[in-house]
């Protein structure tokens, strides 16, 4: 399971860019420190994340600061990982364990959607898990095989998991710290193509951001667009380009896929009549496919072309000098707006 | 360089790891009840309330089956042969430790202080009713083995808050072949954790008898390869099995490591009442077994102490089964909650 690939940039210290701008990784950083300062319930544990910082330096410094008994290193194995983090849990602690790539999580997957998202239900909400699975997620960065799914379907029809997807730097650092404070557990989906792309000026005090709500990051009239993670910058591209042939393209980050924020999501739809979702995952049974059934459902008037998905092929995610035909590009979901357009 | 194949072969010998010596079950009292080991420090009170305790379990199964055939609970796992593994480990919690058990363990939970119509609630087909951080019992665990992480996870939560308890696992034999199992005996090693993982090994799981489960000569080695430590008792000596746990738990309880307890006992019922073990279990090897009932063994060493007779069983069965009967009334009583309220049960605070 150990990857022996590493994320280009990731040894060097990333740059730090004028006025007090970071990066992804590193608002991810600096929100795990905030959390470990303020509560010392939280424990931050995972594969690599003590001495080394993780193989993306999410937890850099972070056992130098705190110490090994709150930042610790695991055996590798999943199962165990987030299994030992539910146990841990239920006795007060507020675990936050790494799954160092999501393509490994089907290991924990069990002990995450049938043990930590069901101890609420079966315990008529008496006992709870406070806990947070980080995992990198998505292509788009040439890793080897295993290292680039985006699973975030399997989450969905699991009740009892959360699950947050941020698309910028800011974001990141206001989910991780709004799961941290949740009394059940939340997979925080982490875009690796956004760890070093996505950057943004920090407060001294990072700001929560309420898990459940989307935001609008462009409004348009004629088309919304819905996307999450590494394709929010790609439909926002998207946009852009067709906005110089005239149309006016809503684009709305999810951030939160459980639960969704359909109020946002709703109000979007009813007002543009159009529909194009955008995901890596493959079509079939992809989120996509709720967003677009769940949407017709709610706003089937409004109407006025057929809804469209963007999304992976129905095939294993390719090896990396194919991945980019696979992956959603701002072409082809620009094509996809076009299309519900002429309808 | 052609080396001799025999020279190879000597050379390494000495690179394969190898047990020192296969354990022998630790026992205190043999079959006919007496005393063959060293007697763990109980009073004439405490080892009453042990048998008792059997016996409350013996009778519980005998109501229990009644209730399925009349439709009363869904599905029930029968203890009988697995009593004294049961009591000893349930005497041996302290309060504060938390158990995190299988489905065939119940007394061992009403020991701990589950209430018995809260149990019976469950089998009736309500989720679990009693608050876990408050009776320390976790509710039963359907996929099996999944629970010994859980038990392992709160045993490195009780260490790292310096807390003085024990998570407990209860497992079966079959539970052992599951990754999760070796992966929190591995777990528990690396952190130290505050944690006994007690197996009862009762030699089948469903029609899977013990040796298709694993090749290994016992289950109690498997700790061996975690780096943790492992014990085999005789589960069908209430006070072997207590002794065995009692130490194990004091050892975790204080930071000393976790222990993998292997208790060697037999399940003479079905798995459940869903099963039919005449298709696979022989019915010498049941009888052999019956021959080492825990109860009779426990009993007798109470009488050669005169302190329980025929008319304090007699007694004690009527207590017992009015105890039972009550429960059962207390949880035929509970109101059914709506579907509406379980809803907004699982529903998060956050």
């Amino acid at each position: 399971m150990q990857a022996t690939w590493r994320p280009r940039g990731a040894v060097a210290e990333p740059r730090v860019a004028e006025r007090s701008e970071v990066v992804m990784v590193q608002a991810i950083n600096r929100a795990l420190a905030q959390a470990l300062a303020a509560d010392e319930r939280v424990v931050v544990m995972g594969q690599d994340i003590g001495k080394l910082g993780g193989v993306f330096r999410a937890t850099d410094g972070l056992q130098a600061r705190f110490g090994a008994q709150r930042v610790f290193d695991t055996p590798l194995a999943e199962s165990g990982i987030v299994g030992t983090a539910f146990g841990m849990a239920l006795t007060g602690l507020k675990p936050v364990a790494e799954i160092q790539f999501m393509g490994f999580i089907y290991k924990g997957a069990d002990q995450l959607i049938a043990q930590a998202a069901q101890i609420r239900a079966r315990t008529w909400g008496k006992a709870h898990a406070p806990m947070v699975v980080r995992t990198a997620y998505g292509g788009g960065v040439r890793t080897p095989e295993h290292h680039s799914d985006s699973l975030e379907a399997l989450l969905l029809s699991s009740p009892g998991v959360k699950v947050v997807v941020p698309s910028t730097a800011l974001d990141a650092a206001g989910l991780l710290l709004s799961a941290v404070d949740d009394p059940d557990p939340v997979v925080m989906m982490e875009p690796i193509r956004l760890y070093r792309a996505a950057r943004d000026e920090l407060p001294t005090e990072l700001a929560r951001v309420p898990l459940g709500q989307a935001s609008v990051r462009r409004t348009g009239d004629d088309v919304t667009l819905l996307a999450w993670g590494a394709m929010v910058p790609v439909a926002l591209e998207a946009a852009a380009d067709v906005a110089a042939e005239g149309i006016s393209a809503e684009v709305i980050d999810l951030r939160s896929l459980a639960p969704i924020d359909w109020r946002i999501l709703d109000a979007s739809v009813d007002k543009t009549g159009r529909l194009v979702v955008v995901h890596e995952a493959p079509r079939t049974g992809g989120a996509g496919a709720e967003l677009v059934a769940s949407l017709v459902e709610h706003c089937f008037y409004a109407l006025r072309s057929p809804p469209l998905r963007v999304a992976g092929d129905d095939v294993v995610y390719p090896p990396q000098l194919l991945e980019d035909v696979y992956l959603p590009s701002a072409a082809r979901v620009a094509a996809a707006v076009r299309q519900a357009l002429q309808d | 360089m052609a080396v001799a194949a025999s020279s190879i072969e000597q050379a390494l010998a000495a690179s394969i790891p190898s047990l020192a010596q296969q354990p022998r079950p630790f026992r205190v009292l043999d079959p006919r009840g007496d005393v063959c080991g060293p007697e763990p420090e109980l009073t004439s009170d405490d080892v009453r309330r042990l048998y008792r305790w059997m016996l409350f379990g013996r009778l519980l199964d005998e109501r229990g089956l009644q209730l399925q055939r009349q439709g009363r609970v869904g599905v029930w796992g029968p203890m009988i042969g697995q009593e004294a593994a049961q009591t000893g480990l349930g005497l041996a919690l302290e309060p504060g430790d938390w158990v995190f058990p299988s489905y065939r363990e119940a007394i061992t939970l009403l020991m701990h202080g589950l209430q018995l119509s809260d149990m019976l609630g469950y089998y009736r087909g309500l989720y679990w009713l009693a608050d876990p951080n408050r009776t320390g019992v976790f509710p039963m665990q359907i996929v099996i083995g999944d629970q010994t992480l859980h038990a392992v996870g709160a045993g490195i939560g009780f260490a790292l808050q310096r807390q003085p308890h024990v998570g407990v696992a209860v497992v079966g034999d079959g539970a052992t072949s599951q990754g999760d199992f070796l992966e929190a005996l591995n777990f528990a090693g690396v952190y130290n954790a505050q944690s006994l993982i007690f197996v009862q090994n009762n030699q089948w799981a469903i029609s899977v008898p013990r040796h298709r489960q694993s090749a290994s000569e016992t289950l109690a080695q498997k700790a061996l390869g975690q780096g943790i430590t492992g014990l085999l008792v005789d589960g069908n000596d209430a006070l072997a099995v207590y002794a065995a746990s009692h130490w194990a738990l004091e050892r975790a309880r204080s930071g000393c490591g976790p222990v993998l307890i292997e208790a060697l006992t037999y399940r003479i019922g079905a798995h459940t009442t869903a099963d039919d073990p005449r298709r696979y279990q022989p019915p010498e090897e049941i009888e052999a077994w019956r021959q080492l009932d825990p109860l009779p063994r426990l009993r007798g060493y109470l009488e050669h102490r005169n302190v329980w007779d025929e008319d304090a069983e007699r007694i004690a069965s009527a207590e017992i089964l009015a105890e039972i009967d009550a429960a059962i009334r207390d949880a035929e009583a509970l109101a059914e909650p709506s579907y509406a309220s379980y809803v907004e049960a699982t529903r998060s605070g956050g």
